[in-house]
């Protein structure tokens, strides 16, 4: 599905290797991009670079950041009795806009997933490990995907951490606040009984 | 349940047509190669968003086209519900209500057991073939077990590169603990499936198809014995699993034995009798979608008069009166009774005609 010119069509072989974005949505952006003054595309152009040019990632908990830390590390007030162990910044993204949670997080940058060459050594596990030494952490709350590769990942933390003597904890799941039960699958109401709890 | 009426555009062979359906037995005539089995297809296609044929959608194109589009409407109480499918530029998207669906969404919308030329698989052909058989009658009943079966498989992936690689014993329990309740649940399924149907496929056998003797399907756990005793045989086996590198254990392992009167039914038996077999567990298995769905399931019959005699073909025919809609295709002139058909058309390059209405 080529459009016959170089320029547009590598725009959308860029725009298609994003994730959740096929060949069909790659070209309609393309276009769209296309038909904007030409202010929008440098801007867009010029946030993506100084993207990659000015955010790095935090050492300490491998969020990204501006300055040496992220805005949360950087932040002494929180708990430091709390850590949420998370797959990606996304994840600390959507934690933080609740802003109930008031502990620190580690960002694997990633899950556990064998067949695309993901192991425990391309996870930020060694350095969680070392953190844990240095910090007074008492609950490492496990807050990675409920798919499939989260799941193992988290059972894989639990296993490593479970003699260090720390509580763990799994982030709950099941049916979602608002929802109707009438519409909830059965694997998400099975997991939801099974996470019941007492009142 | 049953489809009201059937719309199709550069399928196969089919003219671009519209055919007025309904409730009750319906027959496509016709001679060989004329577009009998593409209509039944076309109605397979349609109720599922997937071909009984093939898995490369691009061969039901008509020649020198690479799209094609089936509509219809399908009525399922209280009311009638557009379906829609539509193959472009290799790939399949499936509507209902004009809204767009995923693969197993669409698969819920409707119902439909179907007894093709690929059905005598069941006996003749590989363990894949009975596992693949089980799983599409466990779904109609438990519509998630297709969603955990795929998620089954892509466990089955990364457990086996984890093997590959000679992973941690802490790596390979991580996927290992899941693959093991999600392993326990899909056999559990099965095996409870064919407990239910045994009895009323049984009867069924011995009623449509008057065969006397004794017909038994036995699920096969690999390197296990039981459901219950799941978990001990799987940890007995995980140090040849590490040497060989391989899941030796696990629903995608496992088999079906059929036996007729006490020998392996692929040895043995007939042809006729094969058909009888499947043919006996299809309809145990709508009989149980009715009496728990309140509402008859379609099934399509491809070619009904290969290998079953003329007899067993009236008391088929005359058990499915009262089974909601039922579709089937011969090549031989007049061998359903009149009195038993709802609908006959008669099929001639493509073309679809209307020979009988009984309503």
């Amino acid at each position: 599905m080529k459009t016959g010119d170089p320029i547009v069509d590598r725009l959308v072989d860029l725009i298609a290797k994003m994730p959740g974005i096929g060949r069909k949505t790659a070209q309609r952006l393309a276009f769209f991009i296309l038909a904007q003054p030409e202010p929008y595309a440098l801007d867009l152009s010029e946030s993506i670079r100084q993207l990659k040019e000015n955010l790095r990632t935090c050492p300490q908990c491998f969020n990204f950041c501006h300055q040496e830390l992220c805005s949360v590390c950087s932040q002494t007030s929180r708990d430091t009795g709390l850590m949420c162990v998370i797959e990606d910044a996304m994840s600390l993204n959507q934690i933080e806009r609740t802003g109930h949670y008031r502990g620190y997080y580690h960002v694997l940058q990633g899950a556990l997933s064998p067949i695309h060459g993901i192991g425990p050594k391309e996870l930020r596990i060694q350095e969680l490990l070392a953190r844990l030494k240095t910090m007074p952490v008492q609950e490492v709350i496990l807050a990675t995907n409920p798919t499939l590769e989260g799941e193992a990942t988290a059972m894989y933390l639990a296993e490593l951490l479970g003699e260090s003597g720390v509580k763990l904890s799994r982030i709950g799941t099941g049916i979602p606040m608002g929802g109707s039960l009438d519409y909830v699958d059965e694997i998400t109401m099975t997991k939801a009984l099974d996470n019941r709890r007492t009142l | 349940m049953y489809l009201e009426s059937l719309q199709t555009h550069q399928f196969r062979n089919l003219q671009d047509q519209r055919l007025e359906l309904g409730p009750g037995l319906t027959v496509f005539e016709g001679a060989n190669g004329q577009g009998k089995t593409n209509v039944l297809e076309a109605i397979y296609l349609l109720c599922t968003g997937r071909s009984f044929r093939t898995h490369g959608l691009i061969e039901c194109c008509r020649n020198g086209t690479e799209s094609f589009s089936l509509s219809g409407s399908l009525q399922w109480e209280p009311r009638a519900k557009p379906l829609a499918v539509a193959y472009q530029a290799g790939k399949l998207q499936r509507l209902v209500y004009d809204t767009p669906r995923t693969g197993l969404e669409y698969l819920q919308e409707s119902a439909i057991f179907a007894f093709t030329a690929r059905s005598k698989q069941l006996v003749e052909g590989a363990p894949e073939e009975r596992r693949r058989f089980l799983d599409r009658l466990v779904y109609f009943f438990e519509p998630h077990h297709l969603r955990e079966l795929k998620e089954h498989k892509r466990l089955q992936q990364q457990i086996r590169q984890v093997l590959i690689e000679q992973g941690s014993p802490a790596l390979l329990r991580s996927f290992k603990q899941p693959y093991l309740t999600l392993s326990k649940r899909i056999v559990g399924r099965r095996i409870a499936l064919i407990e239910n149907l045994s009895n009323e496929a049984q009867q069924l056998f011995r009623q449509l198809f008057d065969f006397p003797l004794q017909l038994q399907f036995t699920y096969q756990i690999r390197n296990g014995s039981s459901v219950d005793q799941y978990e001990r045989q799987m940890e007995r086996i995980e140090a040849r699993e590490r040497l060989f590198k391989r899941l030796m254990m696990g629903p995608q392992l496992d088999d079906l034995s059929i036996e007729h009167g006490g020998f392996p039914a692929s040895k043995f038996a007939s042809s006729g009798q094969i058909r009888a077999f499947v043919l006996s567990l299809e309809c145990a298995a709508m009989q149980r979608f009715r009496s728990e769905k309140n509402t008859d399931p379609i099934f399509i019959f491809d070619d009904i008069d290969a290998e079953l005699d003329l007899n067993r073909i009236h008391q088929f025919c005359s058990f499915m009166q009262s089974h909601g809609q039922v579709l089937v295709s011969t090549s031989k002139h007049a061998i359903i009774p009149a009195n038993m058909l709802n609908r006959a058309f008669f099929v001639e390059q493509g073309a679809t005609r209307l020979e009988r209405n009984a309503e």
